[in-house]
């Protein structure tokens, strides 16, 4: 799963996700890509999951980027804990997202194969989505 | 001039700042013509037109834009930005061009044929440049430069933008060494490594928490398992 080889400090402020992405909106790399039209966090087992589902979808042939990385520690209390007594321990790593964020890329497939592994990519991540073309890939088909 | 080119009709806009909203919701698009030696001049097109527009002519065609009547002048789409979750276009550069003065723009590369590594070895194509920069005059820009990849035959050959055929009257800006397309072998087939990566997975799982987070200031090992 992907996560930082080493980080400035150990736990994060959660922050806000308003607005919408700012950069990486774009589909940069291949002919097709995943954007997601909500904010949220997107774990590392979330996008690994996604990137294996769309990675078996293909089967053969076809190159895929992730365009996110999870460098935000999420943090945890252990089960059953009262409240207080400080924040809980760094449990696992996400990735913040907002609106219009360009989350995978694909190129190497056929038009229908690229919307039915995003389709199954998208069902593990935990926003709604919708497939980006890129400008030259659309004057292709 | 010539008449072969599309024509934008536009107006000139007061309406400047966030207030633009109001005309993109009367189907009014808010663009901006510039050029060299030129002042800037805020206008409005209709959007439907642009839209049309866009869609019929080429990224580097030259389009008659005529501003309140006025006599019409060659402009070059400069740059469109488009909304980042509905991808509609929320304004548009048009830069005014002088039919005597070169200029640089980035046209965009087509591959025509097929790539034998493609068909026969079951490779996929990639193209890691899909635009080369150049200068010409506005006349003789060219929409796009095709380019065979029949020559692809297996995974070591690679197309370099030296091997491009250029027209004469266009000076490439580009390096010659960029690759503009290889073919990817196929990925073997995953599902004997699945079995590995589970149980790397749930390894690193019971590494977990501990080690992901003890991470600071130094390295988490065994961390690159994605």
């Amino acid at each position: 799963m992907l996560m930082p080889k080493r980080v400035k400090h150990r736990k994060v402020m959660r922050g806000r996700m308003s607005g919408m992405a700012k950069g990486g909106h774009t589909v940069a790399f291949g002919e097709y890509g995943l954007a997601t039209q909500e904010p949220a966090w997107i774990t590392s087992r979330q996008i690994e999951a996604a990137r294996r589902a769309m990675t078996r979808s293909v089967k053969r042939g076809g190159k895929i980027w992730i365009r996110i990385f999870p460098d935000k520690p999420a943090t945890k209390k252990p089960a059953e804990t009262r409240m207080g007594s400080g924040k809980g321990a760094p449990d696992h790593w996400v990735a913040v997202v907002k609106p219009g964020r360009i989350l995978f890329e694909m190129a190497g497939v056929d038009h229908e194969s690229a919307v039915e592994a995003m389709r199954l990519a998208s069902h593990k991540l935990p926003v709604s989505t919708r497939v980006v073309v890129r400008e030259s890939a659309k004057e292709a088909n | 001039m010539s008449t072969a080119r599309a024509t934008l009709v536009a107006e000139h806009r007061e309406v400047t700042g966030k207030k633009v909203s109001t005309l993109r919701r009367a189907g009014r698009l808010p663009a901006v013509v510039y050029g060299h030696g030129i002042d800037s001049d805020s206008i409005s097109v209709d959007a439907h037109e642009f839209e049309q527009l866009r869609r019929h002519t080429g990224p580097n065609a030259l389009v008659d834009l005529s501003v309140d009547g006025k006599m019409a002048r060659p402009v070059l789409v400069h740059s469109v930005q488009v909304h980042p979750v509905n991808r509609r276009t929320l304004h548009v550069d048009l830069f005014l061009v002088r039919m005597t003065e070169e200029l640089t723009v980035d046209v965009p590369l087509v591959a025509t044929g097929d790539a034998p590594a493609v068909t026969l070895h079951g490779g996929t194509l990639l193209h890691p440049s899909e635009s080369v920069r150049v200068r010409a005059l506005p006349d003789h820009l060219p929409q796009v430069i095709e380019y065979s990849v029949a020559l692809l035959l297996d995974f070591d050959t690679t197309i370099h933008v030296r091997d491009l055929s250029i027209p004469s009257d266009v000076t490439l800006l580009t390096d010659g060494d960029e690759i503009i397309a290889k073919v990817q072998p196929p990925r073997v087939e995953e599902e004997p490594v699945a079995v590995a990566e589970a149980v790397e997975g749930e390894a690193a799982e019971a590494e977990g928490a501990g080690e992901a987070v003890g991470a600071e200031g130094a390295e988490a090992p065994g961390s690159a398992a994605g």
